[in-house]
């Protein structure tokens, strides 16, 4: 068991973070007990962040105390995790469309109280820009045609000085019919015009067709 | 000049062009949550009126940055950006909460609430309908499965009745009440079936049971779906039946998003199979989905049922449109007076 990434600890081949509640799984991750001490396994064929991870990714820009804007929070299987990470102190805002999902994330959140959730449009910030502030991370996991442009509108909107930005790109549901690797690259084109690229990864065999990219304000 | 004014769970601020601050109204923490609500609303409420008053008579032009009745908005503005920017410093520093802790339990509820109500809100009667239909196919097939069972079962005590009784549904109801063989026919003596014991025959009688009553809610769902297809969507039932109405429907998931969609997409629901087949280039566009099963496609001449089909399509999304944004409207009649000349015209 190693610190590698701020947050994020080591067993074997898995990721796991440290509980912030006691006796009380998100989905069926695995648990590994250490003494007084909770590890949540991170399944990374339910989350892409966990699957990125695994795919050799480095920063997240993550830390304890961190302000994080999550767009498509779903009900919350990632997002367990980054409340792990960024503790009591820090805070997720967590943008999701579907009335469904947010039903069972808005149980999620009355365990771990350092999630918001907020049933809106993730391509209109205006209807949730008065319930949110500024954040350190930006983390969209979306699969929408348009999901570079959202992605580039929310960051130049709360994406603080420095901060990290993270996307999952789902090439399927940019078009269906074109090859994955021409979708990357002009999806990174699109995200070049803005960011500067820090990190790219295909999540393999995890998500098929998926890629993802970690990136900076220019 | 310009004055900018922002909305934030801990009150509203207004700023100048270079961002200075000209003016705050701050929320008491017990009534934050029903003050921000209401100030979240294009009309305008007291806290806003208050804010304006302390703005005081100049003749700047006000900018909010969510819409509100009777001013200009503008998103991201600088009041916005700025606040955002230092919010729970804020909210500490001007004595809204103790600490930060306080803060976010504050912001966790708050938008707990807002989801909750807004969840709420979209439980909508379109809703249950896409349910019923998929519950209709689900009983279906669970009661296809069983009646094979069934079928095997009784076959052994008397397999002669399924030479006369197909139906699976028929032979449910029947051994539902009369399980037994003499009861059936006069005939059952010389069955090739099994002598079985009164009990293994009482088995058999509650196991249809229970298949009978799948069918039976399976009928009452289907009637139960085309009363409330009629009630909410008056004007494309006009059109085609409740049934059809509701299967597109439920494909779709609800009528927000039917509403929304391009006639050429209602035309081709339920073949995605072969709609995906003809975008990767490996043959033919399909010319109907789900809407075949409108006798108007389905019983008529095979070179005029693409022509039909678009027609039919179109007309169906004016119609659904019309159902979502106003059932009031009764365009439905002349719609489909519109949509029947259109037909005959073709055969002429």
């Amino acid at each position: 068991m190693k610190d590698t990434i701020d947050g994020i600890y080591r067993f074997g081949k898995d990721f796991a973070t440290l509980s912030m509640v006691q006796r009380y799984k998100v989905y069926d991750e695995k648990v590994i007990r250490k003494g007084k001490d909770e590890y949540r396994v991170w399944d990374p064929k339910k989350s892409k962040l966990g699957a990125a991870l695994r795919m050799g990714l480095k920063e997240t820009g993550l830390f304890e105390g961190a302000k994080v804007l999550y767009l498509g929070i779903a009900s919350g299987t990632t997002a367990s995790h980054i409340s792990d990470i960024v503790g009591p102190r820090g805070v997720i805002y967590g943008v999701e469309f579907s009335p469904r999902s947010i039903r069972d994330l808005l149980y999620v959140a009355k365990r771990r109280p350092n999630i918001m959730p907020i049933l809106s449009d993730a391509r209109m910030p205006q209807q949730f820009a008065s319930r949110v502030e500024n954040v350190h991370v930006l983390y969209q996991d979306i699969a929408q045609k348009d999901q570079s442009a959202i992605f580039i509108r929310n960051a130049e909107t709360f994406l603080k000085k420095g901060g990290l930005a993270m996307i999952a790109i789902k090439a399927r549901s940019i078009d269906v019919s074109e090859n994955p690797k021409k979708i990357f690259a002009q999806e990174r084109k699109k995200l070049q015009e803005k960011f500067d690229i820090i990190t790219e990864l295909n999540l393999g065999h995890f998500e098929v067709d998926h890629a993802f990219f970690v990136c900076k304000l220019k | 000049m310009y004055t900018y004014i922002s909305l934030n769970p801990i009150g509203l601020f207004a700023h100048d062009a270079n961002g200075k601050q000209l003016a705050s109204i701050i929320f008491k923490l017990d009534d934050a949550k029903d003050r921000f609500i209401a100030a979240s609303h294009p009309e305008l409420t007291e806290d806003d009126r208050a804010l304006i008053k302390k703005l005081g008579k100049k003749d700047d032009q006000i900018i909010f940055e969510i819409p509100k009745d009777g001013f200009f908005d503008e998103f991201p503005n600088i009041s916005g950006d700025t606040i955002r920017n230092n919010l729970s410093k804020l909210a500490i520093s001007t004595g809204f909460v103790k600490d930060a802790g306080e803060y976010y339990l504050y912001i966790n509820e708050l938008n707990s609430t807002i989801t909750k109500t807004s969840i709420k809100a979209a439980s909508t009667d379109d809703r249950l309908l896409v349910h019923a239909v998929s519950t209709i196919d689900e009983l279906e097939s669970t009661a296809n499965t069983l009646s094979i069972r069934l079928k095997e079962w009784y076959g052994l005590y008397y397999p002669e009745l399924l030479e006369t009784v197909k139906s699976n549904e028929k032979l449910a109801s029947l051994l539902a009440t009369t399980p037994k063989r003499e009861d059936l026919s006069e005939d059952a003596g010389l069955s090739m079936g099994g002598d079985y014991s009164e009990t293994d025959i009482l088995q058999y009688q509650n196991y249809a049971i229970m298949i009978n009553s799948i069918y039976r809610q399976m009928k009452e769902l289907e009637a139960y779906v085309d009363r409330k297809a009629t009630e909410i969507m008056p004007n494309v039932t006009r059109i085609i039946s409740p049934t059809l109405a509701s299967r597109l429907l439920a494909d779709a998931g609800s009528l927000e998003k039917i509403a929304k969609l391009p006639s050429s997409t209602v035309q081709v629901m339920g073949a995605e199979k072969a709609l995906f087949r003809h975008i990767m280039g490996q043959g033919p566009s399909p010319k109907h989905g789900l809407i075949f099963q409108a006798p108007v496609i389905n019983q008529s001449k095979k070179n005029e049922r693409g022509k039909r089909s678009r027609m039919l399509a179109s007309t169906l999304s004016i119609a659904f449109r019309m159902d979502y944004f106003d059932k009031k409207l009764t365009g439905g009649d002349l719609l489909k007076e519109k949509f029947d000349k259109k037909i005959e015209n073709l055969k002429g």
